[in-house]
């Protein structure tokens, strides 16, 4: 409305005023159809800073509805459902973020590749990193990432070349990449247990399977109770013989806790690798994320 | 100069389009029930405004809003942002709308501070409100209190309708003096909690379990009357004291909410 009232008082303005005006006009109808205008975005930041994301995403959709998609939309889009952790509908937002402007576009790759990796999916976070372009302020970051990656996807040549590459560029993420640098020597001086030798172990001791495998409280007890259970039948046999009921029940009980024990021994051996591997994945993607939030906040 | 005061004109319009996003405004969306528009609405107003004064009277609005979706949750986080530097007027309906908000989301503490608070100013509290008291007292388990509350001059309540709505078996029930029982001799604290077949059967097993204990032990098979019996009455027993504990929490909880009908079905 104030534009029409604009044009129509225009006329009556002096040559230069009108022009003046005309490029006013110009300037912010560009401004428009690229980027919010001033107050749109302050509004957004507004709802991120009392972090209400479910109304900043009623806000853009109804800000798109009347002024239409442009990357800003799309970015505080993905930004606002990444933070109500709907990561796959964040990344679908970041996808259409455009190269038109540079920072919002690296800012897109950043998230929507920390989000894939998050949600499990390596090689697009792959890609969404390698799309980073390779600006000064950022080089070290995209380097971090893509160590981070390579140590999980277990390309180890190719994360040493990134790590040497920090060492120069990348200073300011030192806690981070030394996390990496923890992780990886944690997966290189791992000593891989054999399940067959844990489930041998414990079938000529009950409880030393365990014990193999580092985990020596759960192996003692073990011990213990077989232990109990095999007193019992011991007694049981001892006090009334191969065919009483009592020496039946407790003996078929001491045979459960005997193969339990077993079994549990050879598939707490793989049991303790995922959990390993689990260890390492919360640290690598944590020391990836902290620095993304903290560059882009 | 004249053009300045075009170019003024021209730019406010930039910066307030925005806010015509939305063709109603904020009332009228929450009147029509789009309850979730017309807190974002609030919220714009909210961003633009500058006083204190004008912000706490957007933010009691917007947590209507969310109040309406039965999002209590956010509804207080709304009410949290308001400043103390308002009227005493504006204050006050905002904490009214607090000692709900926080009631309806299960914060009765919250909910019974507020309310005191208003109480201390040396606020009488609107009728409404003393209701928002007792069925604070209830919820909290404070019978008692509420029933001395019941009593005072600022409920028109005569003695019968007061025993009509504690009719019954009333009676707090202490979970830590239910484990306590229950240590003290196994299944009375259920019994105590009000559910007294369960202490039967808690009781019933756990001696049968000391019988086959002694009975082992007396015939002479140690490890089975140690390990089978002892052992598992050990377990049995603590088991059976944590139980007693949430049974009496669970029988507070139902009696606290038998009450609350009881007297809102009163004053209906």
């Amino acid at each position: 409305m104030s534009t029409v009232k604009l044009l129509t008082t225009g006329i009556t303005m002096s040559k230069r005023s009108s022009l003046f005006a005309f490029f006013i006009l110009l300037l912010s109808v560009n401004m428009k159809a690229q980027r919010f205008s001033e107050g749109g975005l302050g509004f957004v930041k507004h709802l991120e800073n009392i972090s209400a994301y479910k109304e900043s995403l009623l806000f853009l959709k109804k800000y798109e509805q009347a002024y239409g998609e442009s990357d800003t939309t799309f970015l505080y889009q993905g930004r606002a459902s990444y933070f109500v952790k709907d990561y796959n509908q964040s990344i679908l937002y970041f996808d259409q973020v455009s190269e038109n402007d540079i920072d919002y576009w690296n800012q897109a790759q950043f998230y929507a590749g920390w989000q894939s990796v998050r949600v499990g999916d390596l090689e697009s976070a792959k890609d969404y990193f390698q799309n980073v372009t390779s600006e000064k302020s950022i080089r070290g970051l995209k380097s971090l990432e893509l160590a981070g990656l390579c140590l999980l996807t277990g390309d180890m040549p190719q994360y040493e070349q990134y790590i040497s590459n920090l060492a120069n560029i990348g200073f300011e993420y030192k806690t981070h990449y030394e996390a990496l640098e923890f992780v990886h020597e944690r997966i290189v001086n791992r000593k891989q247990k054999s399940p067959l030798i844990a489930g041998l172990m414990s079938a000529a001791i009950p409880g030393a399977g365990k014990f193999y495998n580092g985990k020596a409280g759960q192996g003692s007890l073990s011990f213990i109770t077989s232990a109990i259970m095999g007193m019992q039948a011991y007694e049981g046999f001892r006090k009334d013989g191969v065919e009483s009921a009592r020496f039946i029940i407790f003996s078929s009980l001491f045979s459960v806790f005997y193969v339990a024990n077993i079994w549990g021994s050879v598939v707490g051996v793989r049991v303790d690798s995922m959990q390993f591997n689990q260890e390492n994945y919360e640290t690598v993607l944590l020391h990836m994320h902290i620095p993304i939030r903290l560059r882009y906040n | 100069m004249r053009q300045y005061f075009y170019t003024c004109i021209f730019l406010f319009g930039c910066v307030t389009t925005d806010a015509q996003l939305f063709e109603e405004n904020a009332d009228s969306l929450f009147k029509a029930g789009e309850y979730e528009l017309a807190a974002v609405r609030y919220e714009m107003m909210v961003f633009t405004s500058e006083e204190d004064e004008a912000i706490a009277e957007l933010l009691l609005k917007k947590s209507q809003c969310y109040k309406a979706l039965g999002d209590f949750m956010e509804s207080t986080k709304v009410l949290e942002r308001t400043s103390s530097q308002i009227s005493s007027e504006l204050r006050l309906k905002v904490r009214y709308e607090k000692a709900l908000v926080y009631y309806l989301n299960g914060q009765f503490q919250a909910s019974y501070g507020e309310l005191l608070r208003l109480k201390l100013v040396g606020q009488k509290l609107p009728e409404a409100y003393t209701h928002l008291e007792v069925l604070n007292l209830f919820a909290q388990g404070k019978w008692e209190d509420a029933k001395v509350l019941l009593g005072s001059d600022s409920f028109k309540l005569n003695e019968a309708e007061i025993d009509d709505i504690f009719a019954g078996r009333i009676k707090y029930k202490n979970p830590n003096m239910a484990y306590k029982l229950s240590l003290f001799l196994p299944g009375v604290g259920q019994a105590y909690s009000g559910y007294f077949f369960k202490g039967i059967v808690s009781a019933t097993a756990q001696s049968a379990l000391v019988g086959f204990s002694a009975y082992s032990l007396y015939s002479g098979y140690f490890w089975t009357g140690g390990m089978s019996g002892v052992a598992l009455f050990y377990t049995f027993y603590l088991g059976g004291a944590r139980y007693a504990k949430s049974l009496a929490i669970q029988h507070n909880d139902e009696i606290a909410q038998l009450l609350s009908k009881r007297y809102l079905d009163h004053i209906k």
